[in-house]
């Protein structure tokens, strides 16, 4: 049996978790924070009762629904941090060959 | 006439409207693999991101989720805001990807892609295998939902079996014959359709007169209604894990190869986290908790029925339209995973029956896949097997927690190898399938999270200690994804950089 060399292609985002670009970087940690408030509400950290109601909606739901809103955003803002994702993809196909379209 | 008679009447319209869309996809659609599983890779953004949606949302948001908001409140519309916003999230970060490789090499099913990474027909066959159990038994969910949903709607006067085959009967004819192009064309009408009717109904509960302050009405009915801690955190967490990861299921994960470039799997992601949180869960939250003033006293399974009580107390006519967005949100599931299932069975496990078939054989062989599946589905779903719902209900945790271990080999970390992808792939799927069927949820944790769990112990120490893929093969995946998403081609010749790490 041939033996197997014990190399690993080093990709230039290492590690291979961590977003390559700060700006994406700062976008994951948004929704990092985002979750993480989420399941502290889940976990009766705070909001347990409906007061104080704010504009009708009890103070838990109104949290949830304002971080997720910005969360929304922020996570929105990612295709205008990756705009040039479109062109390198399809020049990467094209330098690799036809592809099996 | 009569409210049985509006029922029918409608749905046997939108039936008409679905049966003539797939009458135009089969005018489009070419007897090749690609084009009958994928349609061609062809897919814009509007259509990608409906079908997508409508595949995603199945009978039990209809049903189930706004049930699952009147027991429990915005605590359970936290956890699906947070898995609806996370899972466009994950089209983001792992769609992208596959498209890319979808495009190189040519996949069709998520065991294509494994399998040529991994230069293995073990990790093939498995991953089809893990597949078909997690989708067959969810299909035939939505048959039986579908099924009684009409025989409750019309009081009994359309039997269940009845129902189920109307509804069998017309989605597989218009996937048999028109193939992905038909089943993103309904969804696109069964997407608009059913989030039209959400959409209005939570707009029409808080127009009655008991819904006009909705959430307050139903804090003093039930005080403990807006405790965030409801919904257990165990199941919280596993939720999230499921859906928030389900782009890994294969029937989402092939429609990330549909696309037609890679600005169109973008623009999808970021189409679908406006739809998913917004559109299609807020309405849901808000018709399910509003009931809890206006249908007091519902328990257990009854809360299932909010949706039917509701408009069978104030407007029994316009049941007639809801019973049809059910069977929208259902029959738009339903249609992918079959066409899904087919695939798997005909790229993946009828080459081994016959390995020189052509491409037009296949796609025939799809076709009658579609065909037998649908019959025999059918069949067994009017037999009503309780461990259907266990094997349905779990099936969804398995896929993932199986496949997300081969998926992070082949788009992120060249350091696994095949086995670590393959016992994985193995301990993932077998953890999160004993976790639910033999040992119920244990230590109140959800069985996709023990599957995680497990899945990631044997993955990470069989990615450390077995070697990885021989360097070019590593190459050929993560060279193209460097230079795709990281930019340049620095890090994609194998001179670039070598670590020998042992």
């Amino acid at each position: 049996m041939e033996k197997q060399p014990w190399e690993v292609f080093q990709t230039p985002y290492r590690p291979w978790w961590l977003p390559r670009s700060r700006g994406v970087r700062a976008v994951m940690a948004c929704i990092v924070v985002w979750f993480v408030i989420q399941l502290l509400m889940n976990l009766g950290a705070f909001g347990r009762g409906p007061r104080p109601w704010i504009l009708g909606i009890p103070f838990a739901l109104f949290v949830n629904l304002i971080v997720t809103l910005a969360a929304t955003v922020v996570a929105l803002t990612l295709n205008r941090l990756w705009p040039d994702f479109s062109e390198r993809a399809e020049d990467a196909l094209r330098r690799a060959g036809e592809g099996g379209r | 006439m009569s409210v049985t008679a509006a029922i029918i009447l409608v749905t046997a319209v939108y039936s008409a409207v679905c049966l003539w869309i797939g009458y135009l996809g089969w005018r489009r659609t070419r007897l090749t693999p690609v084009d009958y599983f994928l349609a061609g890779r062809s897919l814009g953004t509007f259509v990608l991101a409906l079908t997508f949606i409508a595949t995603y949302a199945s009978l039990w948001t209809f049903y189930g989720a706004v049930g699952a908001n009147y027991r429990l409140g915005p605590s359970f519309m936290s956890a699906m805001i947070t898995w609806n916003l996370i899972w466009p999230l994950m089209i983001w970060v792992m769609g992208t990807r596959l498209w890319v490789l979808g495009q190189r090499f040519g996949c069709i099913t998520p065991s294509d892609l494994f399998a040529e990474y991994y230069q293995s027909e073990a990790i093939r066959v498995l991953t089809s295998v893990v597949g078909i159990i997690a989708l067959i038994p969810y299909m035939s969910i939505q048959l039986l939902g579908g099924g009684l949903a009409f025989e409750a709607a019309t009081g009994k006067a359309i039997p269940f079996w009845v129902g189920a085959l109307f509804m069998a009967a017309v989605m597989m004819v218009y996937t048999f014959v028109g193939g992905l192009r038909a089943v993103a064309w309904t969804d696109v009408l069964q997407g608009i359709f059913f989030l039209g009717v959400m959409l209005a109904l939570s707009v029409w509960i808080l127009g009655l007169p008991e819904g006009g302050n909705a959430f307050r009405a139903s804090a003093a009915v039930n005080p403990k209604l807006f405790d965030p801690t409801n919904f257990g955190w165990g199941q919280w967490l596993g939720f999230v894990c499921t859906w928030g990861l389900s782009p890994l299921l294969p029937h989402l994960m092939q429609r990330c190869f549909m696309a037609r470039s890679a600005r169109v799997i973008t623009r999808t992601a970021a189409s679908l986290a406006i739809l998913s949180p917004w559109v299609q869960t807020v309405p849901v939250m808000i018709v399910g908790v509003a009931a809890v003033s206006i249908l007091p006293g519902l328990k257990g399974g009854d809360t299932d029925a909010v949706i039917p009580l509701l408009l069978a107390k104030y407007a029994p006519y316009v049941g007639a339209v809801v019973v049809a967005g059910a069977w929208a949100a259902g029959m738009s599931t339903l249609d992918s995973q079959l066409l899904s299932a087919s695939s798997l069975v005909t790229r993946d496990l009828y080459r081994y029956v016959r390995p020189r078939a052509d491409e037009k054989e296949e796609a025939r062989v799809g076709q009658l896949f579609v065909a037998v599946v649908t019959v025999i589905m059918y069949l067994f779903v009017l037999t009503r097997p309780g461990f259907i719902v266990v094997l349905g209900t779990a099936g969804a945790g398995i896929a993932i927690a199986g496949y997300l271990f081969p998926a992070i080999g082949v788009l992120f970390w060249p350091r696994a190898g095949r086995v670590a992808a393959l016992g994985g792939l193995l301990a993932g799927g077998l953890a999160a399938f004993l976790t639910f069927a033999a040992w119920r949820f244990p230590l109140g944790l959800h069985n996709t999270l023990w599957g995680l769990l497990v899945g990631a112990v044997v993955f990470l120490v069989l990615a450390y200690t077995t070697p990885p893929l021989p360097y070019a093969q590593q190459a050929r995946f993560h060279g193209l994804l460097a230079e795709a998403i990281a930019g340049g081609r620095k890090a994609g010749g194998p001179e670039a950089a070598t670590v020998p790490t042992r």
